[in-house]
């Protein structure tokens, strides 16, 4: 896949569905989520690469995209973000069913390793701007 | 509008039950947290999303019967403590539990 001029790669498994390897704006943000959810957007983020995919109707969507992109399952972590909450502590939501995951201890749809909201907190913050 | 696009024309129909009870459970789960939060926005857009995919999980022909009966049960149940009277005494513990299970049965593998 070859980025498009703000670090998305397209993918084919859906219109708004992309890898994010170099910053979004929060404007890019709303408009995915006024064209889909309403309020928020759907996001795996691959804590060993530092890299995220957004845009899908699921999670399950966004994960294949970035293992089939070269990412280890055991890295990602499904969130939800809230464009109009940004800045608070309500813009990422850690919870989806892929998080669910016995074999890693994660025994819930939120993530329940401290460090690992916070790495996935860092890499937003990188790969989102206003 | 379905904030499911994809989903509603058909892909929804190619997961098991499992993995749709386990997506419900997710927006369910985001009803209850934004209902206890006193997070009307939130909790309006969950419980829109959920009652969708039980909608198209209902219309699926692959669960007429018995199981149709139980994911009807479900939707009734969730509904009745998120916007009604809970005469069925559900819990938010209870309710996310039970839908837990399917998350669990559809990612036992991972």
């Amino acid at each position: 896949m070859e980025p498009n001029q703000d670090g998305r790669e397209q993918d084919e498994s859906g219109p708004g569905i992309a890898v994010v390897r170099a910053p979004v704006t929060l404007a890019h943000l709303r408009g995915l989520a006024e064209g889909m959810f309403g309020d928020l957007v759907k996001a795996v983020v691959d804590v060993g690469q530092g890299i995220m995919a957004i845009g899908g109707e699921l999670h399950a969507d966004e994960e294949a995209l970035l293992i089939t992109a070269g990412s280890s399952q055991g890295d990602l972590w499904g969130i939800n973000l809230y464009p109009d909450r940004y800045e608070g502590p309500d813009f990422i939501e850690f919870d989806s069913m892929i998080n669910v995951r016995p074999s890693q201890g994660n025994r819930t749809r939120s993530v329940d390793d401290p460090a690992i909201r916070v790495a996935i907190a860092g890499i937003v913050a990188r790969l989102v701007r206003p | 509008m379905s904030a499911h696009v994809g989903l509603a024309a058909g892909r929804w129909q190619t997961l098991t039950l499992a993995e749709q009870l386990g997506n419900i459970g997710s927006e369910v789960g985001r009803a209850i947290r934004a209902g206890e939060r006193d997070d009307p926005q939130r909790f309006e857009g969950a419980l829109g999303r959920a009652l969708e995919l039980f909608d198209l999980t209902m219309a699926d022909p692959r669960w007429r019967g018995h199981r149709l009966r139980e994911i009807a049960r479900a939707r009734e149940v969730t509904c009745d403590f998120l916007v009604g009277e809970n005469e069925y005494g559900s819990t938010a513990a209870s309710l996310d539990a039970w839908f837990l299970h399917y998350a669990f049965a559809a990612r036992r593998d991972r």
